[in-house]
């Protein structure tokens, strides 16, 4: 299988989560989430608000609160088409 | 980060671990540069723990344990594209190719980032400083 998973956004998108993408990446630089992959999905497919992102045309951002403290669990997904995008990055925030 | 609820003030965060480092100049249990996602993560604490962050700006956030509230590390977002354009003094540090002047083997290359990579992550936490209005200045006079 290719994806660790296949997520649909409210907006009809599909976002994928690649392998490589997600251990030499995002849990290289992120341990703190090993466990966090089905969380990562739920928060595309049940974000609290979907943004922009600044600095990248080509990136969305997805963010849903975390049931534990005041954070939220912030995904960050590259487009590659108007409907196709891949998780990009993902991390812990505090909105700060 | 525009349009999202802060759910923590900056003020409730706790800078003492990062004044140490800055002090000391130690070698840092975990920095890491990634350049896919062009960005850098240093943490004064070994990778794993719970960590958090708290956006300082549009690229920078410092990382806290969401236990103490002590800030034990940095991420940068964008760090060549977008970071290092605005301050010269990081941009400064960062040309690895000064500090390997002289490097006669791989060993030579390692012990220079060895030294290179703290005083990039001291350069990184004055800028944060410089952002956050100097409150790491002012727990460490060294540095002000």
């Amino acid at each position: 299988m290719p994806w660790l998973f296949e997520a649909l956004d409210p907006e009809g998108r599909r976002i994928t989560c690649d392998h490589n993408q997600w251990f030499a990446h995002i849990l290289a630089g992120h341990p703190e989430l090993k466990d966090g992959l089905q969380a990562v999905k739920n928060v595309i497919e049940q974000p609290l608000f979907i943004c922009d992102d600044a600095d990248h045309e080509d990136r969305i951002v997805y963010y849903q609160r975390q049931p534990t403290g005041p954070l939220y669990l912030r995904v960050v997904a590259k487009l590659t088409t108007n409907d196709e995008g891949q998780v990009w990055t993902a991390h812990l925030m505090d909105g700060g | 980060m525009a349009g999202v609820e802060a759910l923590v003030k900056t003020s409730d965060l706790k800078l003492q671990r990062l004044a140490e480092l800055t002090r000391t100049k130690q070698a840092l249990p975990h920095f890491r540069y990634d350049p896919i996602l062009d960005e850098v993560i240093f943490l004064v604490i070994p990778p794993g723990s719970d960590i958090v962050g708290h956006y300082v700006d549009d690229h920078v956030a410092v990382l806290y344990d969401p236990g103490t509230m002590d800030v034990v590390g940095l991420e940068v977002e964008g760090f060549v594209k977008s970071f290092l354009p605005k301050y010269a003094s990081v941009s400064k540090v960062w040309k690895l190719s000064d500090w390997c002047k002289g490097a006669k083997d791989f060993g030579d290359v390692q012990i220079k980032v060895e030294m290179w990579e703290p005083v990039v992550a001291a350069e990184v936490v004055r800028v944060a400083d410089r952002i956050l209005g100097g409150p790491i200045a002012r727990l460490e006079p060294a540095l002000a």
